[in-house]
């Protein structure tokens, strides 16, 4: 995360990504090694970058690629730095120019392709944004670095059916309708992970004690009906894992007590919601592997945002573990 | 967000905008969301060609415009 917020927030990096490239944000764990057109095209760049043939210590292809559209790599590297950012993309736009000097930009014919993975979003349904952070604590001793700065984004998708259960049948002040099972299970499991530094596994279904979510209409005017949203979920787990580098097993009694509070706006004439915005906030504790907290083991307080996402492309991103088999599970 | 606002939250409370705000990407914070990011390797492989531009990749494990 804070590599992301140093580099990308650099002026003359956002011009130069603006102005002059197609910028593309994607998880290249799965682009790796999925097997159609697209994972043989990502190789196909990754091959003549920062990491081509590399193995060992690890067989990542992290980093940033400038190709062409027919896969040409005019430069790549796994370095944050703003200054050394923006000299990979003035050289890497210099090749570019020089490749492409007098040549017709001319729309690109792409094959049809069976993608690895089916595009799942949600296509009438509710998408929204999340964001997870710290919340103050009394006593904080947090190192003042990017720890206590730390906060992560996902996302978070549900179908037309489920956005629909949300509101209560009756549209009328006071009547409540309570979210679904498979909603409260994605937002529990998927959803309260404490994600703040990194990356977190799914909760179990075992570690889920309690979830609710109950939405009141509040107001109705015309098609818009105005929900107060309340609820909760506990959840506890004891993560394990092996720790490779001291050989040693792990594990780590972890878990988050969040009460949920939110207004919404469903709009019968769209069958959609027009407005979306929740908070899930309360004390976690523990850890998991790769999630960073293994020095800030609580309880403190976190809080995650849920928001309606918007129409920009970059809002179509999945959410982290949409390849769960449990995702959309009913 | 100052030490003297309640982060806690609880089902009557009023106070979820005060938390919500606090916890969003505040405008130092999500810059890097202005670039137009595409989300689609693939796809991107259109624009790029009817535009004249090339491509610019990040890739990480974990996808870099959401949770990683």
């Amino acid at each position: 995360m804070a590599g992301r917020a140093q580099v990308f927030s650099d002026p003359e990096v956002i011009r130069l990504l603006s102005e002059h490239f197609i910028p593309v944000g994607e998880n290249c764990s799965p682009l790796q090694w999925q097997q159609d057109a697209k994972g043989e095209f990502f190789r196909l760049a990754a091959e003549q970058g920062h990491y081509a043939g590399r193995t060992f210590p690890t067989s990542t292809r992290q980093g940033y690629y400038v190709l062409t559209a027919d896969g040409t790599v005019l430069g790549a590297h796994n370095v944050r730095e703003p200054r050394q950012m923006e000299a990979l993309l003035r050289t890497s736009l210099r090749r570019w120019e020089l490749l492409s000097a007098g040549a017709e930009h001319a729309a690109l014919d792409l094959p049809d392709y069976t993608p690895a993975r089916p595009n799942r979003y949600p296509e009438g349904g509710l998408v929204l944004q999340l964001a997870a952070r710290d919340l103050p604590r009394a006593e904080d001793t947090r190192p003042d670095d990017w720890r206590k700065a730390a906060w992560n984004l996902d996302y978070a998708w549900f179908t037309a059916d489920e956005a629909r259960a949300l509101v209560p049948e009756a549209r009328v002040v006071g009547s409540v309708a309570e979210a679904p099972w498979p909603v409260m299970r994605r937002l529990a499991r998927f959803h309260l992970r404490d994600f703040v530094r990194g990356e977190t596994p799914v909760w179990p279904e075992e570690a889920v004690s309690l979830a609710n979510l109950g939405a009141t209409v509040v107001d109705v005017s015309g098609p818009a009906v105005r929900l107060a949203l309340t609820g909760g979920a506990i959840l506890n787990w004891e993560w394990r894992w092996h720790d490779a580098i001291h050989d040693e097993d792990r594990a780590m009694p972890s878990g988050f007590s969040a009460t949920f509070r939110g207004e919404a706006t469903w709009d019968d004439e769209r069958a959609a919601f027009t407005s979306f915005a929740m908070v899930a906030a309360g004390p976690r504790f523990g850890a998991s592997q790769y999630n960073n907290r293994r020095d800030d083991l609580g309880p403190a307080p976190m809080g995650v945002a849920f928001v309606l996402a918007g129409d920009e492309p970059r809002h179509r991103t999945p959410p982290h573990a949409i390849n769960h088999p449990d995702y959309f599970a009913g | 967000m100052t030490a003297t606002i309640d982060s806690a939250v609880t089902a009557d409370s009023t106070n979820f905008r005060t938390v919500l705000s606090y916890i969003l990407p505040n405008p130092e914070e999500y810059g890097w969301l202005r670039i137009p990011w595409h989300t689609d390797l693939w796809e991107a492989r259109r624009p790029a060609a009817s535009e004249g531009k090339p491509i610019f990749l990040w890739g990480m494990n974990g996808n870099p415009l959401g949770l990683t």
